[in-house]
C-alpha cells in the first residue's frame, strides 16, 4: 500500500508580519513548523505503516525553499521518503492552483492508495486543498476524519465529525482523507529513527519535472481568487477591573451579566 | 574550529525540548511535591535520547559526548532534578562500559539502555564528601566472594535503581590503590536504604543513603581488579563535572528566559521594566555569562571525545563546573529579584530555579574542591590536598 | 507565462544566453534576447541577469469567460432530515442584500429526497426562485453525487454568485465543486459586499489575526462558504411565493461514492463549543486536574460549556475537544469566562471574538486582560465559588 501525506509549512505563531505590497506572508521573519493538523496526518500514516505489511509512506509538500525543513522534520517521524515541490512559478497560488499542482505531483509519484492531509492549515484556514486534490485526482474524499479503520486492503471505515456528533462512512481506495486533531496524539519523534531520516535525500521537483502541466493553472496565474487587501484588526478593550472581596466581586459580576442580558 | 551543531544535534535538541515542554513541564510542581515519575525516564530511553555516547552494540548511539550534554541542558531547562536522576540512571552503564568485561556490559548496559534497569553511582559517605579517601565502606574478599560493609549518603536514585556502582576499600594500607569498584544489586541480602532526604531544592529525585551489612557479592560483580577504583574515579569524574555544568546552564537558561519575558510585560511607573537601565545592564550580563558558561561546557565535551585524559580537560572540566554553578546562582538570584514578589512566590518557577541552582555548587565536587583542583594543576603541584 | 525582456534595462551582455541550459535564447539584431520554445521556465537567466532585465510575464487569457453570461445569486440549501441549519437562512438574508445591489434575483438550490415542501419555506424567507432536484441518490449528503448535480445546475443556469454555509458539509462540498468548475472559492467569510459588480469577500486568516479582502475577478461563479452567526436572520413572510424550477438528474452510483453506515448524534453537553453561547474555560492556574470540577460547576450554573487552554489538554487534565485556541476550536460565544488562563496568543486567537470576555487570574500582567471586558485579578479558588454560590441563590 502507498500512502502520501501532504504537509504544509506554516508560521509557528499566527502573529505574523505581512508584505504590505503583495499581501503575502513575509516568511523571512517567522519560524516555520509543520502545520499541526498535518502532524496528526503524519502520525496516522506512521501508525498504519506500523500496523500493516508493505506500506510505503511518502511526505509531499509545496512551498518556498525554506519549506524543505518541514519535510526534513516529517521524515524524522519515520516516513520512507519525501518529495518537495518548489518553484517560483508555484508562488502566490490559491487553493485551486495549489490543489492542481500537488495533484500533478501525486500523479507523478503514482500508484497511490491513500492521500492524507490535515483538515486545514493554521495560516490560510481554508480547508480547501484536501477536497481540491480529490477532485483533481478524481477519487473519493472524506473530510474531518477522526478515526480510520481498514475493513480490507481497499475498503475503509472512517468516522467523520459533524457539528453534533459524527458519521460512520465506508469508502473505497484510492481516496483523500482530511484528518482532525481528534484522530490521534502525535508521538515525539524517536531519535534513533530521526538520525536515519536525516540521511535521506528529499526529491525536489520544479515545474519542469511535472508531466503534462498546464503552466496557466499554477501559481498566481492559476489562482482565480485574489487577495485585494489585508488588515490586522486591533482589539482594544477598556478593561473594567472588579475589586473588593470575593463576595463583592461576585455580586458585581452577576449584576454586569444581568445588565447585558447574558443571564 | 567549527562552532556549529550538526543537523543531528539540532534534531536531538528539538526532540528533547518537545519532550521536556510537553511531558515534563506540566508536572514540575507535582514532582517537587510527590517525587518524580520514573516512567518518564523510561520514555526517554524509548525515545533513544539517553545513553547516546555508549556503543550501539549495547543500545547506545555511538555519538559524541556533546550530544549527551545537549540532552542534559534541554532537560535541565525544565527540571534539573529529573535530569540528574535520569542521567544517573545510566551513569552506572558508563562505568561498566569504560572498565567492565563484556559479560558485565551485556548484563547491565543492554537492559539499562532499554529502560528496564536503572543505575546509581555511589562514592559519597556521611563522613566522606570532599574528602573521598576517608570513606569507610569496605569491600573485602572472602573465598570466591567479596563482603561489603559500610554506607553511602546523598545518593541519587537510592532505592529506585536496580544496580549500584559503589566504591570501597579492599586494602586501606594501600591508600588510593586499595579502593575497589563494585556492583551491588537491589534486593541483595543486607543491602538496605535510608529514607528520602528532604532537600532545599532537587526535591523530585530520590536522594537517600545506602546501608551495607555484610552484603556478599560474587567476584564477577567487581569491575576491573580490586584496587582499580581510584583510577576509575579519576577517569570518570571529568564527565560528571561537565554534565553538572550542562545542567547548571539549563537552569540559567530557564531563569533568564523567564526574566526576559517578565520584564517585557510588567509595567511600573508607566513603562515596562525592560525600559529601565538597571534591568538592561543586568540582562546583558546574564546573557553574556551564560554564553561563556555554555561555551566552556561544549569545549569540555569536545575534549572528552578527542582527548579524554588530557591535562586540558582536567582543568577545563573543573572550570566549567564551578563557573556554571556560580552563573546559575547569580542568574537565578538576579532573575528572581527582577520579578519581585511574583518571582518570590510559587506562582512562578523562579524560586525553584533559585533553590535548585544552589545545589550546583555542592554536588559532584564542591566549587571549593574544583578551584583547588584547578589551582593545583595551574601552580604545578599534582597534590590536591596540601 | 513566458519570458520577456525589459528593453530599457538590457545591456546586451549575453549572460542569459551563456547561462541557459536549454539553448532557448537567441538574439535579434539589437542584441536583445529572444526566447524560443525550448524554454522550460527554469528562470536561471532571470537570476543571472545583472540588470534584472528579464521577467516572467502573465499572458492575457484569450479564453477568458464572458462574465456577463453569469447572473444570479444562489444559496445552497444544506439540509439534514429536512432540518435546515440557521446559517442557510442567514445566507438568504445576506444573499438578498447582494441581489438587491446587483439588481438580480436571489435563488436557493435545494437538492435531496422527499424535501419538496421545504421550497415554500425558502420562498417565505426571501428566495425568489428555488432550483430543485429530487432523487433517491441524493437522500443523504455525499460529496460526489452532490457535486455532479450542482455542476449540472451551474453550467445550465450560470449564477454569478454561489454561497454555502461554512458548515462541515459546506466545507466538504464547496471546494470539490469549485475545483470541478475551476472557479474561485473563499472560505469562512465574515463579510460580503458588491463593488463594481464584483463580490467582495472578507475573511479571517492566520487564526483570526488578519482580515483578508478577496475577489474572484475572472472566474464564475464567485463561490464562498460563509461563517454561521455573522449575518442576521431574514424576515419570514408567510405570504411570499416564488418560482420552483425542477430539474432531473441521471445519477449512477460508482465506487467513488461513499456509503453512509450510521450517523451518531452526541449529547450537547459534550462541548459543542463552537455553538455555545457561554463558555467557562480553565487553564494552568487551576493547579491540578481535580480542580476542573470548579469550572464544571460554574459552567453548570450558567448553563455553559466547558473550555480549556492547550496547556491543560496537553497535560491530560481534560479531553482535547474542550480545547479553545489555534489548534483547538475557534469560538464566538456571547460570554467567555477565562479562569486561570494566562492568555497566550495561541489561546487568544481561538476566543477573542467572543462578545464579552471575563478574565480571572492572579497575575495582573497576564495577556488575557488585554482582551478582557471585565478583569478580576485575584485567587480564582476564592472568587469562583462565590460566583457559584450567588448564582445558585438567585
Amino acid at each position: 500500500m502507498k500512502i502520501i501525506v501532504c504537509i504544509k509549512q506554516v508560521p509557528e505563531s499566527t502573529e505574523v508580519k505581512l508584505d504590505p505590497k503583495t499581501y503575502t506572508l513575509d516568511r523571512s521573519t517567522s519560524k516555520g513548523i509543520i502545520n499541526p493538523f498535518d502532524v496528526n496526518a503524519i502520525e496516522e500514516t506512521v501508525r498504519i505503516a506500523e500496523k500493516f505489511e508493505n506500506v510505503e509512506t511518502i511526505a509531499l509538500s509545496m512551498g518556498p525553499p525554506t519549506a524543505e525543513d518541514a519535510l526534513k522534520e516529517a521524515l524524522t517521524y519515520g516516513l520512507d521518503a519525501a518529495y518537495f515541490l518548489s518553484d517560483k512559478a508555484f508562488a502566490g497560488a490559491d487553493t485551486l492552483a495549489t490543489s492542481y499542482t500537488i495533484a500533478k505531483a501525486i500523479e507523478k509519484i503514482g500508484s497511490y492508495d491513500l492521500i492524507l492531509c490535515g483538515k486545514q492549515a493554521i495560516d490560510g484556514d481554508t480547508a480547501q486543498v484536501g477536497p481540491g486534490l480529490a477532485e483533481n485526482l478524481n477519487i473519493a474524499q472524506t473530510t474531518n476524519v477522526k478515526k480510520i479503520e481498514f475493513l480490507d486492503e481497499s475498503t475503509l471505515r472512517v468516522e467523520s465529525e459533524l457539528e453534533d456528533g459524527y458519521k460512520i462512512i465506508e469508502l473505497k481506495l484510492p481516496a483523500v482523507l482530511t484528518v482532525t486533531k481528534e484522530i490521534n496524539i502525535p508521538r515525539i519523534p524517536n531519535f534513533k529513527i530521526a538520525r536515519l531520516a536525516l540521511k535521506k535525500t528529499i526529491v525536489k521537483w520544479g515545474i519542469q519535472d511535472l508531466d503534462n502541466i498546464d503552466i496557466s493553472k499554477v501559481g498566481m496565474d492559476g489562482s482565480p481568487t485574489n487577495v485585494i487587501k489585508v488588515e490586522t484588526p486591533e482589539i482594544k478593550k477598556d478593561t473594567i477591573y472588579l475589586k473588593g472581596t470575593p463576595s463583592e466581586i461576585a455580586n458585581e459580576l452577576i449584576e454586569k451579566l444581568k445588565e447585558r442580558h447574558f443571564i | 574550529m567549527d562552532f556549529s551543531f550538526t543537523e543531528e544535534q539540532q534534531t536531538l535538541r528539538k526532540i528533547v525540548r518537545e519532550f521536556a515542554e510537553k511531558k515534563l513541564a506540566p508536572r514540575v510542581r507535582e514532582f517537587e511535591e510527590k517525587g518524580m515519575d520514573y516512567d518518564l525516564v523510561r520514555e526517554l530511553y524509548k525515545l533513544g535520547v539517553l545513553g547516546l555516547s555508549l556503543p550501539s552494540k549495547y543500545g547506545g548511539g555511538d555519538t559524541s559526548f556533546l550530544d549527551s550534554i545537549l540532552v542534559m541542558e534541554e532537560l535541565a531547562r525544565i527540571d534539573p532534578a529529573f535530569t540528574m536522576a535520569a542521567n544517573d540512571t545510566w551513569a552506572g552503564a558508563v562505568v561498566v562500559n569504560s572498565f567492565g568485561k563484556v559479560s558485565q556490559k551485556k548484563k547491565y548496559i543492554i537492559p539499562n539502555l532499554k529502560g528496564e534497569m536503572f543505575s546509581a553511582f555511589a562514592t559519597t559517605e556521611a563522613g566522606a564528601g570532599s574528602d573521598s579517601f576517608s570513606m569507610q565502606t569496605t569491600i573485602v574478599p572472602d573465598g570466591d566472594q567479596f563482603v561489603v560493609n559500610g554506607s553511602k549518603a546523598w545518593i541519587t536514585n537510592a532505592s529506585v535503581a536496580d544496580y549500584y556502582i559503589i566504591w570501597g576499600y579492599t586494602d586501606k594500607s594501600k591508600r588510593s590503590r586499595g579502593i575497589t569498584t563494585a556492583i551491588l544489586e537491589k534486593g541483595m541480602d543486607g543491602f538496605t536504604f535510608g529514607k528520602k532526604e528532604e532537600l532545599c531544592g532537587f526535591r523530585a529525585s530520590f536522594t537517600g543513603s545506602l546501608y551495607f551489612d555484610n552484603v556478599r557479592i560474587p567476584a564477577e560483580n567487581i569491575i576491573g581488579n580490586p584496587g582499580d577504583g581510584f583510577m576509575h574515579l579519576m577517569a570518570l569524574l571529568d564527565a560528571g563535572r561537565v554534565a553538572m555544568a550542562a545542567m547548571a546552564n539549563g537552569i540559567s537558561q530557564a531563569a533568564l528566559e523567564t526574566a526576559i519575558n517578565y520584564v517585557k510585560q510588567r509595567e511600573q511607573f508607566g513603562r515596562p521594566l525592560a525600559d529601565f537601565q538597571s534591568i538592561r545592564m543586568t540582562i546583558a550580563d546574564m546573557w553574556t555569562e551564560l554564553e561563556a558558561s555554555k561555551l566552556l561546557s561544549y569545549k569540555c565535551a569536545y575534549l572528552a571525545d578527542k582527548n579524554p585524559m588530557s591535562e586540558e580537560l582536567i582543568r577545563l572540566a573543573s572550570s566549567a563546573k564551578y563557573y556554571a554553578s556560580d552563573v546559575a546562582m547569580k542568574i537565578a538570584t538576579d532573575a528572581l529579584q527582577m520579578c519581585g514578589s511574583m518571582g518570590y512566590s510559587k506562582e512562578m518557577l523562579l524560586e525553584k530555579y533559585f533553590r535548585d541552582a544552589k545545589f550546583m555548587a555542592i554536588g559532584e565536587g564542591t566549587t571549593q574542591i574544583q578551584k583547588l583542583i584547578l589551582a593545583s594543576r595551574l601552580l604545578g603541584s599534582k597534590k590536591v590536598i596540601l | 507565462m513566458s519570458l520577456k525582456v525589459i528593453k530599457e534595462k538590457c545591456t546586451g551582455c549575453g549572460l542569459c544566453y551563456e547561462s541557459c541550459p536549454n539553448d532557448a535564447i537567441d538574439f535579434d539584431e539589437n542584441d536583445l534576447p529572444l526566447f524560443n520554445d525550448k524554454c522550460t521556465l527554469c528562470k536561471i537567466c532571470i537570476d543571472e541577469c545583472p540588470q534584472g532585465a528579464l521577467i516572467l510575464e502573465t499572458e492575457v487569457k484569450s479564453t477568458a469567460i464572458d462574465l456577463s453570461d453569469y447572473k444570479g445569486v444562489w444559496i445552497f440549501v444544506e439540509q439534514n432530515m429536512k432540518i435546515i441549519p440557521k446559517v442557510v437562512l442567514e445566507l438568504l438574508s445576506a444573499g438578498k442584500d447582494l441581489a438587491l445591489q446587483l439588481n438580480i434575483e436571489l435563488a436557493a438550490v435545494l437538492i435531496g429526497y422527499e424535501i419538496r415542501d421545504l421550497a415554500s419555506t425558502l420562498f417565505q424567507y426571501g428566495a425568489e426562485k428555488v432550483y430543485f432536484i429530487e432523487d433517491q441518490h441524493l437522500k443523504d449528503y455525499r460529496t460526489i453525487p452532490y457535486t455532479d448535480v450542482l455542476e449540472y445546475l451551474v453550467n445550465k443556469y450560470k449564477p454569478e454568485i454561489f454561497l454555502f454555509g461554512a458548515t462541515k458539509q459546506g466545507r466538504d462540498l464547496a471546494p470539490r465543486l469549485a475545483t470541478r468548475l475551476k472557479t474561485g472559492l473563499t472560505a469562512d467569510c465574515t463579510g460580503l459586499d458588491i463593488e463594481e459588480k464584483n463580490l467582495v469577500q472578507t475573511r479571517p486568516a492566520y487564526g483570526g489575526n488578519i482580515i483578508a479582502t478577496i475577489k474572484t475577478q475572472r472566474n464564475r461563479p464567485q463561490m464562498a462558504t460563509v461563517r454561521p452567526k455573522v449575518f442576521k436572520m431574514p424576515e419570514l413572510d408567510p405570504t411570499k411565493e416564488g418560482q420552483l424550477i425542477e430539474e432531473k438528474c441521471d445519477l449512477q452510483e460508482t465506487d467513488k461514492w461513499t456509503k453512509i453506515i450510521d450517523i451518531v448524534r452526541e449529547a450537547k453537553k459534550t462541548a459543542n463549543l463552537e455553538d455555545a453561547q457561554i463558555i467557562v474555560s480553565g487553564g494552568r492556574g487551576l493547579g491540578k486536574p481535580e480542580n476542573f470540577k470548579l469550572i464544571e460547576e460554574l459552567a453548570d450554573s450558567l448553563n455553559a460549556c466547558v473550555g480549556a487552554s492547550r496547556v491543560v489538554v496537553d497535560a491530560g487534565w481534560i479531553p482535547h475537544y474542550h480545547q479553545v485556541g489555534q489548534t483547538g476550536k475557534t469560538v464566538q460565544p456571547k460570554v467567555y469566562i477565562a479562569c486561570g488562563i494566562s492568555g497566550q496568543i495561541q489561546h487568544l486567537v481561538g476566543m477573542k471574538s467572543s462578545d464579552f470576555i471575563i478574565a480571572v487570574n492572579k497575575d495582573p500582567e497576564a495577556p488575557i486582560f488585554k482582551v478582557a471586558d471585565i478583569g478580576i485579578v485575584g485567587d480564582l479558588f476564592e472568587i469562583i465559588p462565590e460566583i457559584i454560590k450567588k448564582l445558585s441563590n438567585k
